[in-house]
């Protein structure tokens, strides 16, 4: 009995994200500032849900540290911008590249921990990290955080008041990343990190070496991290170490990858896609009756979302479609 | 190629020279130090004494990873698919680092899952397969790099006697092809069927060396055995 | 030398009221494999409980010592049915999510109800000091320490010279063994939730004696709580006494020569080091 299954070839997946780039980037002419404020903001976080779905969907290793790579990428971007003119276009990469370089020191460093105290470990790391740059504020910043003071629209310096231009930047890294997840997929590098994911000793024993493999999957993992850290900042203008490296960017980072699909390439965009507009709606419709209600009521619905649908949305999808579609 | 080994502990001293080429099978009662043999061969632990040579090189203090390279492959008592991927992709994976063209590695995987009966199962996703499926991929996966030497560590236990038969007849035309096998297992008979010499380990020492038939009637054996 | 000296004991005097708390999440961990990343919303939530029945019904601190875990021990039997036992069975990553996700909806809601003020009980002797030689300790911690060592000494009993301490001890070394000897798994589970919540309201009363409690103040808890165990390691009581020692001396000592907020950073720095050369914990189980 043959079965005609709807293959998700590679090819297939080209396809997607090409239509969803044509989509995409026509939705501005018909929107509203506000929308496209948010899906700039969707475009950054699905960025670092993707980076953060590299680490955990394919390493395997549960991180709760992820935000001090987008924070630090973040404030390397900012000072090399306002005291030194460096223009974005090229500090977001040192951004991501410092972000890059935290995440191998970690990697060494941690390479004997696993499963829980991994999490554990790298949860600990963006509160030192908020606690530091609090203190030490004569450079940081501190709690009130840096602006970006310029006076002017300025290609150079990436300083726009129109949201649609960072629609657009963001956009074009998105879809890079992408294409960059899916080539990695099909990489060797892609079948030692899902095989390490899986049972690292297995493959430990078949010729897979961890400890390169799990270089080179943080290495990535926490660059492309950065560049969303990068991007925010010149969005936002403004940044500061709760935003940079706290909680709520923690975990909403992390369930973009968990509703959406852990260890898929297009999980953490419909996650983020999921998450952010259902915090927003919860924003405008409760907390102008009861303020911080909605709060609780997102952390009940993650929660729904996690019981329900532990695989994520994108494994759910494919399955109805694998039914209506297929044989 | 000749393989002496001493270790403190779990295994006490033991040495084990396996020719080249031939089956081994490896028995003893439980907590005899019989998998904790295989770990070291394999890299995971250090021997505290002693050397490990494989066709003359010396292997000892190597990591897995490395050894897997040296042409030494091994399957686990309790299988470890990975999980997460299709039954192909976890052939991919256990090649990629030992092929240069990936397209010699998907047909040797093709070849290899069609030896084994689990071709029909490529797509799925090996943590749905039976226990018996997975011991079969589990041998399929470590052969998809070609080693030399392959270690299975009880590859009979608890699978249907079917699978059983596949697997012996494997490891017999594999020998032939001028492969090295040990076996670690408590089926005595399959032990007895397959291979050409066996190895008696009790409480971390070689107690026993011969063939099958010698083995049987080794009085050692039967006092480690039976406690008598 | 003398500050270092009260810096050590108020420190160990705090860690004797962590060691509780600690002891509370490793037999939960213990028992149901359960990462629990909302513990110390629920210590929170103690912590409120103690307040309001002291301020508002002026309900003494001691009374509330049996008052608080009684509640605890009610609630955490539809808490246990209604929201843990999904997670039995369950990979530790769907645990830290799920309770991640908890924490932050019971982290709002306190918000909520009760607003970011930060709230103490107004014990009478709580500015007093005793002195002990050459260094002064707050008398209210000293009291409240007192009463956690009392309650870790009962908790040692119960766990090692009763039937059913014995059981939990049991599930701890060996969880699948349990329903081989004929014990239904499930029940076991309830108990050792409840026995991890009562011992949970017990030190949010004690806490209370010293501390003041704020919606936010729960992830700090958690994390504290889940360095102890790992430290000392998990599965035992002399691991939780160690490695809630270790929090609360660092705290304090931290506090003489750093800024006050640094006392958190020297509890992760110590714990991540831990982590990278004793993957395990200090003592293994």
């Amino acid at each position: 009995m043959t079965k005609t299954k709807w293959a998700i070839t590679s090819r297939s997946k080209l396809i997607t994200i090409i239509l969803l780039v044509l989509l995409s980037s026509v939705f501005p002419l018909f929107s509203s500032k506000y929308i496209i404020h948010i899906l700039v903001i969707c475009w950054l976080l699905a960025i670092s849900s993707i980076g953060w779905n590299i680490c955990y969907g394919y390493t395997g290793l549960l991180s709760f540290g992820h935000t001090v790579f987008f924070g630090i990428s973040a404030y390397i971007t900012l000072w090399l911008l306002v005291p030194f003119q460096i223009t974005p276009w090229i500090g977001i990469f040192i951004g991501a590249s410092i972000a890059c370089v935290l995440g191998l020191l970690i990697t060494f460093v941690t390479i004997r921990t696993r499963g829980i105290y991994f999490a554990l470990a790298t949860f600990a790391l963006p509160q030192i990290l908020i606690i530091i740059f609090n203190t030490f504020w004569q450079v940081t910043g501190g709690a009130y955080g840096v602006i970006i003071p310029f006076a002017e629209e300025n290609a150079y310096l990436m300083y726009f008041y129109d949201p649609v231009f960072y629609y657009y930047i963001a956009l074009a890294f998105l879809i890079s990343v992408l294409v960059l997840q899916l080539r990695l997929s099909e990489s060797k590098l892609g079948y030692c990190l899902r095989a390490i994911g899986s049972d690292e000793d297995a493959a430990n024993s078949l010729g897979i070496d961890p400890f390169r493999t799990r270089l080179f999957g943080m290495g990535i993992s926490s660059f492309v991290t950065g560049l969303s850290g990068g991007i925010f900042v010149n969005f936002l203008k403004f940044i500061d170490p709760v935003q940079a490296f706290g909680w709520p960017l923690n975990i909403q980072m992390i369930l973009g990858t968990v509703v959406g699909g852990v260890g898929t390439i297009f999980g953490p965009v419909i996650g983020v896609l999921v998450v952010v507009p259902l915090t927003e709606i919860m924003k405008l419709l409760i907390e102008q009756h009861f303020r911080g209600l909605n709060l609780v009521i997102n952390g009940v619905i993650l929660m729904l979302f996690i019981v329900l649908m532990p695989r994520g949305v994108y494994p759910w999808l494919k399955k109805l479609f694998e039914k209506y579609l297929g044989g | 190629m000749t393989k002496k080994f001493f270790g403190v502990v779990a295994v006490n001293k033991c040495t084990l020279n396996v020719k080249e080429k031939t089956i081994r099978g490896l028995i003893g009662p439980n907590g005899a130090g019989k998998t904790t043999l295989l770990n070291v061969i394999n890299g995971f632990y250090i021997p505290d004494e002693g050397e490990i040579y494989f066709k003359n090189e010396r292997i000892d203090g190597l990591k897995p990873h490395e050894i897997a390279k040296k042409g030494i492959g091994r399957t686990f008592q309790v299988s470890r698919p990975f999980r997460q991927m299709t039954v192909m992709d976890n052939m991919i994976a256990a090649g990629i680092t030992h092929f240069e063209k990936i397209e010699e590695l998907k047909s040797k995987a093709v070849d290899l899952l069609k030896l084994f009966d689990l071709y029909r199962l490529r797509d799925e996703f090996a943590g749905n397969l039976s226990g018996g499926q997975k011991k079969l991929l589990e041998m399929a996966r470590v052969l998809t790099f070609d080693p030399d030497l392959i270690m299975l560590d009880e590859p009979f236990h608890g699978i249907h006697p079917a699978f059983k038969a596949k697997i012996i007849k494997a490891v017999r035309e594999l020998s032939e092809e001028g492969k090295t096998f040990v076996i670690i297992s408590h089926d005595i008979p399959s032990i007895s069927e397959t291979c050409d010499k066996v190895s008696v380990l009790c409480a971390g020492e070689v107690i026993a060396e011969g063939t099958p038939e010698d083995i049987r009637v080794d009085q050692k054996v039967c006092e480690a055995y039976l406690g008598v | 030398m003398s500050a270092l000296v009260q810096s050590m004991a108020t420190g160990l005097l705090l860690g004797g009221i962590y060691a509780v708390l600690a002891i509370g999440l490793d037999i939960i961990y213990g028992v149901l494999d359960l990462v629990h990343m909302a513990i110390g919303e629920f210590l929170m939530l103690a912590m409120y409980t103690t307040f309001f029945l002291y301020t508002l019904f002026g309900i003494n601190e001691f009374i509330l010592l049996f008052v608080v875990p009684l509640i605890f021990l009610i609630v955490s039997i539809p808490c246990y049915h209604g929201v843990f036992k999904i997670m039995i069975g369950k990979p530790h990553s769907f645990h830290i999510l799920y309770t991640a996700s908890l924490s932050i909806a019971l982290q709002s809601a306190a918000l909520v109800l009760w607003t970011s003020i930060p709230r103490r009980m107004n014990i009478p002797y709580g500015a007093e000091a005793i002195r002990l030689g050459p260094i002064l300790l707050n008398k209210a911690l000293v009291i409240a320490s007192i009463l956690a060592v009392v309650v870790t000494v009962f908790t040692f009993i119960f766990l090692f010279k009763t039937d059913l301490g014995m059981v939990i001890r049991a599930a701890i070394s060996n969880r699948k063994l349990i329903s081989l000897i004929g014990i239904d798994p499930h029940r076991v589970y309830l108990l050792a939730f409840s026995l991890g919540m009562v011992l949970i309201g017990l030190g949010g009363v004690l806490l209370s004696f010293y501390y003041t409690v704020s919606p936010t103040v729960g992830l700090a808890y958690t994390m504290y709580m889940w360095v102890a165990i790992v430290l000392g390691g998990p599965g035992t009581i002399k691991g939780c006494l160690l490695g809630a020692s270790i929090i609360g001396v660092s705290q304090t000592i931290s506090g003489l020569y750093l800024p006050v907020a640094f006392k958190d950073v020297i509890v992760l720095v110590i714990f991540v080091i831990v982590l990278v050369f004793r993957p395990k914990g200090l003592f293994r189980k």
